[in-house]
């Protein structure tokens, strides 16, 4: 063996430190899912369950997709976590690489469902909005402005998520890509 | 005290020299190695529970370590160097010696570790395996591949080692 001083380590603070850790995980996850169990009751309460009758089919509607996209989004959130969380040292070097190159990719399996959510967004937010305006514009200029407006939105978040990852993650994925076509050698 | 503080106290009482030597590879002093150490507990801790025996406990810590060293959590995959004791054991186990001089040695021996840092970073992490005298069958279980596959590398890094070496004239 390299060497074989062994270092004592403290294994009292070392525990406790561990278990601080698996807590604060475990507090981390309760109040994010807290976040987003208040934003769907809050939209299911304003648009689903308000007895007020000015709120008409489009406005349940609307409630509908709201919810839904809010329950997706916490999903990913979930599975995203979960994901990060469990990271299995244990596992052997080529499944680790595999499945680290899986994590940072930048088209990931949940883009399909981000993308399901945000057209819901679009769908509900276009329910609410158009028939406010529609007395005073043509229904096509106030769909285009929502569309415009959202699109607008998602861009922004797109071009963030997208430098972020070139920032932070592309280079580890292609370092994945290299060690494992190193390993099939 | 629970049953997994119970269980990771005894996986970490029985193998502390073995996390303790595999993290002096790769680590250049000693507060790096213990920073290392502490990661690689912290990991064995997370990974406590996917731990059904199925694995040697010697291969399942050495596939903690090897993830830990390489940086799997971190922004980014280590370009991880490796750093050799000046130890005769660990040479020859790569290349042999036929060299009585105290000085030619420790040539013999920078250089080989100058020649490992050459490596690709899958070779030098076989390589350490190799150090730590751990045999083909649980080097292809750490790694992920099969043992003829490990046999082939070993083969092939040792051949470019000793060319290496050699046409350096030590």
């Amino acid at each position: 063996m390299n060497n074989h001083k062994t270092k004592h380590m403290n294994m009292d603070s070392l525990i406790e430190n561990m278990k601080q850790i698996d807590s604060q995980y475990k507090k981390v996850n309760k109040f994010l899912q807290i976040v987003f169990f208040i934003f769907i009751f809050l939209y299911a309460g304003l648009f689903l369950l308000n007895p007020d009758s000015e709120l008409t089919l489009s406005h349940r509607i609307a409630g509908g997709c709201y919810v839904l996209a809010f329950s997706l989004f916490t999903l990913i959130f979930r599975e995203n976590y979960k994901k990060y969380k469990n990271i299995d040292y244990s596992a052997a070097v080529k499944e680790m690489l595999m499945d680290a190159e899986k994590r940072y990719r930048f088209w990931q399996k949940d883009t399909l469902k981000t993308i399901t959510g945000i057209i819901l967004i679009d769908v509900a937010t276009s329910l609410v909005v158009i028939p406010r305006f529609i007395d005073k514009w043509e229904f096509w200029n106030v769909f285009l402005i929502v569309q415009l407006v959202l699109t607008l939105a998602v861009g922004i978040g797109f071009t963030v998520g997208y430098r972020k990852w070139i920032k932070e993650f592309r280079s580890l994925w292609l370092s994945t890509k290299v060690l494992l076509k190193e390993l099939e050698e | 005290m629970n049953n997994k503080e119970a269980k990771f106290r005894n996986i970490i009482e029985e193998n502390e020299n073995r996390i303790s030597s595999i993290c002096s590879y790769y680590s250049s002093n000693e507060d790096d190695q213990k920073d290392m150490q502490q990661e690689v507990l912290i990991n064995i801790w997370k990974s406590l529970d996917s731990f059904r025996g199925d694995a040697q406990l010697s291969t399942w810590i050495y596939r903690v370590a090897v993830n830990t060293a390489m940086g799997f959590a971190n922004k980014e995959i280590k370009r991880q160097k490796i750093f050799l004791d000046n130890n005769e054991y660990a040479l020859q186990k790569l290349v042999d010696i036929d060299e009585d001089s105290v000085q030619k040695k420790e040539e013999l021996f920078h250089a080989l570790g100058n020649q490992i840092n050459q490596l690709s970073v899958i070779d030098k992490v076989i390589m350490t395996l190799v150090l730590e005298s751990v045999n083909h069958k649980e080097i292809a279980s750490v790694i992920g591949i099969t043992e003829p596959n490990v046999r082939v590398k070993i083969h092939r890094i040792k051949n470019e080692l000793k060319k290496a070496l050699k046409s350096l004239k030590i």
